[in-house]
């Protein structure tokens, strides 16, 4: 989805706060939130993609004003109301006030092409650009890259597709590749001549020029 | 040392953290690590919980925030033997003497 | 001209707040509230086993075998099992290289993906909006106010770990640092290097 978490190359945001003396853990709510992240999805419950995806659909004002460990305990509370593990109510009457939802998901229908070929359709050195999708559901497809010419410079073997993984039990897995592109390209001719971004990108992403 | 006194340790903030640097602790000379280790230990020995020693270090630090981070940690380090009376005033003053006299000042 | 100082070892004279630390060390092991090696254990688990000092590990190691650093460069995860770190977050690692005319620097623009078995957890500035909208935008410009100057004449290349691979910059090693021990070379390695926004 298009979602205000796609942070990549936006504007306006200021400088980068460095905390002197950080410390390691901020919170043991932090802690906590990953043991149950991992723990259900170790029951299956839940997997990695459904629960980022489920923070991809936060209210984009909750998302940038909240920690970052607020962004997991949402999605998780997102995701236990949405699988009928508890209500609302039970939440909130246990965290002793009202905790935000995410917005639901807008489609369960998986929109690509998800095929699984098992032979890599691009190799090292292969131009290509990155296709015009919008899904409305979970992509690790950066908007930013959208629409733009770049080069492979690795070819990573297969693995399960997020776009399908976030949202159907079906396994769907895919080529994957390090994809280099000029910044000029992305940015336009006013950008530094002497830098790139390298993006990793699944092959449905990807068409040849 | 326990996972209690760990994550205890990790979960300090503001003026009586541990300086870090890049994630990493960071000691100016080694006998802030041992200070450090010894804190730890002591905490463990004597069965407290880290606040113990945790209250000692802020209240160091408010009282003289002109000192070093690590003279704090020392000064709550020797107040909390002594009010837990691990160690008495005399024999703390004769430990002193005796390092003195090992080496110059 | 006497030099009589030279024949003799002196020890550096302590401070006052080194003296306690000592006095206070002695009399605690007399009264077997510290156990001998117990202090040495607590200091080495605190600096050896948090996070970023296994990516300083791994760094010093490839500056010193070059055999190594092309394995970690081909393969970086096979090379960190080699020194025993692996695991979540990890399991697919790919070690950038910089060089005299190349600068890396890794990014999570769509979330916080962090190279966890070398660096340990991602600090918080690495997760902010700031960071991740900036640094593949203007990625010379972020770096030079998070204090790294580069000319135009370094190549910045940003890597945004969007999809399963994690990123570890291994930063140059400085210069006059001939004839140092591994370990003292792993003690020059700091996070921020290894993430690409700092040079050593």
């Amino acid at each position: 989805m298009n979602g205000v978490h796609d942070l990549g190359g936006m504007d306006g945001f200021g400088s980068v706060e460095v905390e002197a003396n950080e410390p390691v853990v901020h919170d043991a709510s932090e802690r906590i939130v990953f043991g149950l992240v991992s723990a259900l999805s170790g029951q299956r419950v839940t997997n990695v993609h459904a629960f980022r995806h489920a923070i991809e659909r936060m209210d984009p004002a909750h998302y940038l004003r909240s920690p970052y460990y607020e962004h997991w305990l949402t999605a998780l509370a997102t995701l236990l109301v949405e699988k009928g593990l508890v209500t609302p109510a039970e939440i909130e009457a246990r965290a002793g006030g009202g905790v935000p939802l995410s917005q639901p998901v807008r489609t369960d229908t998986v929109v690509l092409s998800a095929s699984s070929a098992a032979e890599p359709r691009f190799a090292v050195g292969s131009a290509v650009v990155v296709r015009n999708l919008h899904p409305l559901g979970h992509t690790r497809c950066p908007r930013y890259v959208r629409g733009k010419r770049g080069v492979v410079t690795r070819a990573d073997g297969q693995f399960r597709l997020p776009d399908v993984a976030a949202h159907a039990d079906e396994r769907c897995k895919q080529h994957a590749y390090n994809v280099r592109f000029a910044a000029r390209e992305l940015w336009g001719d006013a950008a530094d001549g002497a830098a790139a971004v390298y993006v990793d990108l699944w092959e449905s992403y990807l068409e040849a020029p | 040392m326990s996972l209690r006194v760990d994550a205890a340790v990790a979960a300090m903030r503001g003026p009586e953290a541990p300086p870090r640097r890049n994630g990493e602790l960071v000691f100016d000379a080694p006998w802030q690590g041992r200070a450090f280790g010894m804190a730890v230990g002591v905490v463990e020995r004597l069965g407290l919980e880290w606040k113990a020693f945790q209250q000692r270090l802020i209240a160091e630090i408010a009282a003289h925030p002109e000192l070093p981070y690590y003279d704090c940690w020392v000064a709550a380090l020797e107040r909390l033997v002594l009010d837990y009376q691990a160690v008495t005033a005399e024999e703390m003053a004769a430990a002193r003497a005796a390092v003195r006299t090992e080496t110059p000042e | 001209m006497s030099d009589h100082d030279d024949d003799h070892h002196h020890p550096a004279p302590l401070s006052p707040v080194e003296v306690r630390a000592r006095a206070l060390e002695e009399l605690l092991k007399e009264k077997g509230l510290i156990q001998e090696g117990f202090i040495d254990a607590v200091v080495s688990a605190y600096e050896n086993d948090i996070g970023p000092m296994n990516g300083a590990r791994v760094v010093a190691r490839a500056w010193v075998d070059p055999a190594y650093k092309a394995r970690l460069l081909a393969d970086g995860t096979a090379a960190i099992a080699e020194l025993g770190f692996g695991g979540p977050e990890g399991e697919h690692l790919v070690v950038v290289e910089d060089t005299p005319t190349v600068h890396n620097v890794v990014v999570c623009t769509l979330c916080s993906c962090y190279p966890w078995p070398v660096l340990g957890l991602p600090p918080n500035w690495y997760k902010s909006p700031p960071y991740r909208a900036r640094m593949v935008r203007e990625p010379r410009t972020l770096l030079r106010e998070m204090g790294l100057d580069l000319p135009e004449s370094v190549e910045i290349r940003v890597w945004d770990s969007s999809a399963e691979v994690r990123y570890m910059v291994l930063p140059a090693r400085p210069a006059g640092t001939e004839g140092k021990s591994e370990a003292e070379l792993a003690a020059l390695v700091t996070r921020d290097a290894m993430i690409g926004t700092a040079r050593l």
